[in-house]
């Protein structure tokens, strides 16, 4: 049975070898401290945006501003600061990971200028920052009304599947969209995970974790030892596709 | 011949559910011989108990495991204290009995079966406990429709003010997860809060079974049928969280779990200073605010954005969990003691002051309080009276009582209960 006085002495020996004798200032922080910058960020956000410091010194910096925004209202007044040179490290830096990063982070903030380069960049592969998957995911987090269209045009292109499952993701969460997510399980050639589910008699298989007649299920209508028979539930699907009849061929 | 057993930390469905925190109960005999027959008996715990339970005629740490008490023959009840075994938690509810034994005949008079629930380092979980755990934060979930999006919307931009920056920020995280973990617990009342304990590797942690694993596109990946599969939040499915760490290692830089609590020599007003950018800063900056931003991306890395990860509850629990062995640790339970809180004057902003009520479960609106105040008062529980619906800052101080009072009904696996002789200064 632990003793309670003695954990406390076992916790004391080790909280003894960690005791200073004043609050110590982490040793990560000491260097931004100067007169005229009290809370470190605004030398943290400058060693950021400059371009002649190396790549991970700007990341460690970009992390320690991005720390402190969990300070809420008291990082008000570094908030312009702080997306202005997160634009433009996005926009024309010359290193790669710090462009993406930069973007991502101001994606998280629903910031205007990353919706326009992602835009620019699902547009011109030329021109883009992150890849296709990462920029549709971001403008999904930003704004639906900017993601929808995006996220149709590619599910119905040449995307990559990473892509198509993300635009899928944004599309989810349209209600204008369900017919679209219909068709897009019935056409999909890659193998999805199914369920044979049941309800008031009637046999349907479809995504697992939705009920039994759900719309992108298909009602099992007849079922013998040669011949599988269904039909979509969603009645768009069913009139492009019609009956659906799997027959077994007897071997030769 | 029986004994009834009533144990104050019963729930409305009758079970019992302990921590380390002794509870008061009383012992009667049924059906007993009469006045001046008053019957020898032990309370025990059941042979092969996973749970252990102590016991003591006075409300103290030192309990033991057995205890003789002398019933009188004509039910008169008598009273004594029951808490679980510091370090001998339950893994499920039942798996501790508390049996009141005749010491004559050594028959068994009464089995009450009972759970030592406490707040778990969820590397440690077992399967079941983990599932339990997951099942029930789905339903709150409830694929988007469930009650937490209200917990979702007591963090966002316009809020961060009565949580953060300020010193309130360790009671009203506290009261924010009690609010979340009582919700739980109206799912499944086994349910307690897991810690993700940053300053250690965590690797059962980071698996499709449990946290999840990103892909390639930093969407968290779980098993089929987790019931984190279908989670959502504000409208969109799926969960966005990079790993930047190996899940073999911790994440750098963030400071150990004795350097946390060494910082500032048992001081409040150093351990727990608000943020204050990159330069100084007790528990919000490092290791809080380091383990929000090092998985590299994600929703968690930003504080409007960051509850929409489950993951957010694990890692402020820690927080948590830290904030209360400190406490422990340096005797700092008392809302009068300046050492335990910030009492300096003048006053800071409201909802930080020791004696304010807490947005939102006082439902205040309005500068330079939110407009809204989403979720109501703070969840009831049937097992202790506090905080109350409208939670005091000082209400989260002496979470255990060990001043007296009523408890909060929670505890972690490692921060023992102990009354203390006099403070440490």
């Amino acid at each position: 049975m632990t003793n309670v006085d003695d954990y406390r002495k076992a916790f004391a020996a080790e909280l003894g070898r960690e005791s200073t004798a004043s609050p110590a200032v982490p040793p990560r922080a000491a260097a931004s401290m100067n007169p005229g910058d009290a809370d470190g960020i605004s030398s943290a956000i400058t060693l950021f945006r400059d371009p002649a410091q190396p790549v991970d010194a700007r990341l460690a910096a970009l992390e320690q501003v991005q720390m402190a925004t969990f300070m809420g209202p008291g990082f008000d007044k570094h908030r312009a600061n702080y997306r202005d040179a997160l634009r433009a490290v996005a926009i024309a830096d010359g290193d790669a990971q710090l462009r993406a990063t930069a973007l991502e982070y101001l994606a998280l903030q629903k910031d205007e200028v990353a919706r326009r380069l992602l835009l620019q960049g699902i547009d011109n592969s030329q021109q883009a920052i992150v890849p296709l998957a990462k920029a549709v995911q971001l403008l999904g987090h930003d704004d639906h009304g900017v993601a929808v269209p995006v996220a149709r045009k590619v599910v119905g292109g040449a995307a990559d599947l990473d892509a198509k499952e993300e635009a899928v993701r944004v599309l989810a969460s349209d209600p204008q969209s369900r017919n679209v997510l219909s068709g897009i399980l019935a056409d999909q050639a890659q193998p999805s995970e199914l369920a044979i589910k049941r309800i008031d008699g009637r046999n349907f298989v479809g995504p697992p974790n939705e009920p039994a007649g759900s719309p992108r299920d298909r009602e099992i209508t007849s079922f013998t030892p040669n011949l599988f028979v269904t039909k979509w539930v969603d009645p768009s699907v069913a009139n492009r596709y019609g009956v659906m009849v799997f027959a077994r061929c007897v071997t030769a | 011949m029986n004994v009834e057993v009533s144990i104050a930390s019963t729930n409305d469905d009758g079970r019992v559910f302990l921590t380390w925190t002794p509870v008061q109960c009383t012992a009667r005999l049924i059906d007993g011989s009469g006045v001046g027959s008053a019957v020898s008996v032990t309370l025990r715990n059941s042979a092969g108990s996973v749970g252990q339970l102590v016991f003591d005629t006075v409300r103290s740490h030192h309990g033991t495991p057995t205890l003789q008490l002398s019933l009188p023959g004509d039910g008169s009840p008598v009273r004594f204290w029951i808490a679980g075994q510091f370090q001998k938690p339950s893994l499920d509810f039942g798996d501790v009995k508390l049996e009141v034994v005749d010491d004559s005949s050594a028959a068994v008079l009464s089995s009450t079966p009972m759970m030592v629930r406490v707040r778990k380092n969820a590397q440690t979980l077992s399967a079941t406990e983990r599932d339990r755990f997951l099942n029930a934060f789905g339903i709150l979930n409830g694929q988007g429709a469930g009650r937490f999006s209200e917990f979702r919307d007591m963090h966002v931009s316009s809020t961060l003010g009565e949580s953060h920056n300020n010193w309130g920020f360790l009671p009203w995280h506290r009261s924010y997860l009690l609010d979340l973990e009582r919700e739980l617990q109206s799912i499944d009342a086994r349910v307690a809060l897991p810690y993700w304990r940053f300053d250690q590797p965590a690797p059962q942690l980071f698996t499709r079974d449990f946290m999840g694993i990103p892909n390639a596109n930093d969407r968290v990946q779980f098993t089929p049928g987790h019931p984190f599969q279908q989670w959502t939040t504000e409208g969109q499915t799926g969960i966005i969280r990079r790993q930047r760490f190996p899940v073999s290692t911790r994440p750098p830089g963030l400071k150990t779990e004795s350097q946390t609590l060494a910082f500032g020599n048992g001081v409040f007003d150093a351990f727990g200073e608000p943020f204050v950018g990159t330069a100084a800063g007790g528990i919000e900056l490092n290791p809080h605010g380091g383990a929000h931003t090092s998985f590299g991306f994600g929703w968690i890395i930003s504080p409007p954005s960051a509850p929409r990860d489950p993951m957010f509850f694990l890692l402020h629990c820690n927080v948590d969990r830290l904030w209360a062995k400190w406490q422990w640790f340096f005797k700092r339970s008392s809302d009068t003691d300046p050492n335990a809180y910030h009492l300096r004057q003048p006053p800071v902003r409201v909802g930080h002051n020791i004696g304010d009520t807490m947005w939102p479960w006082n439902g205040v609106t309005g500068n330079p309080r939110p407009s809204t105040a989403p979720g109501g008062t703070l969840a009831a529980s049937a097992l202790t009276s506090a905080p109350g619906p409208s939670p005091r800052v000082r209400s989260m101080l002496d979470y255990q009582a060990v001043l007296g009072g009523a408890h909060l009904g929670f505890d972690y696996d490692d921060v023992p209960f102990e009354i203390p002789q006099p403070a440490i200064t």
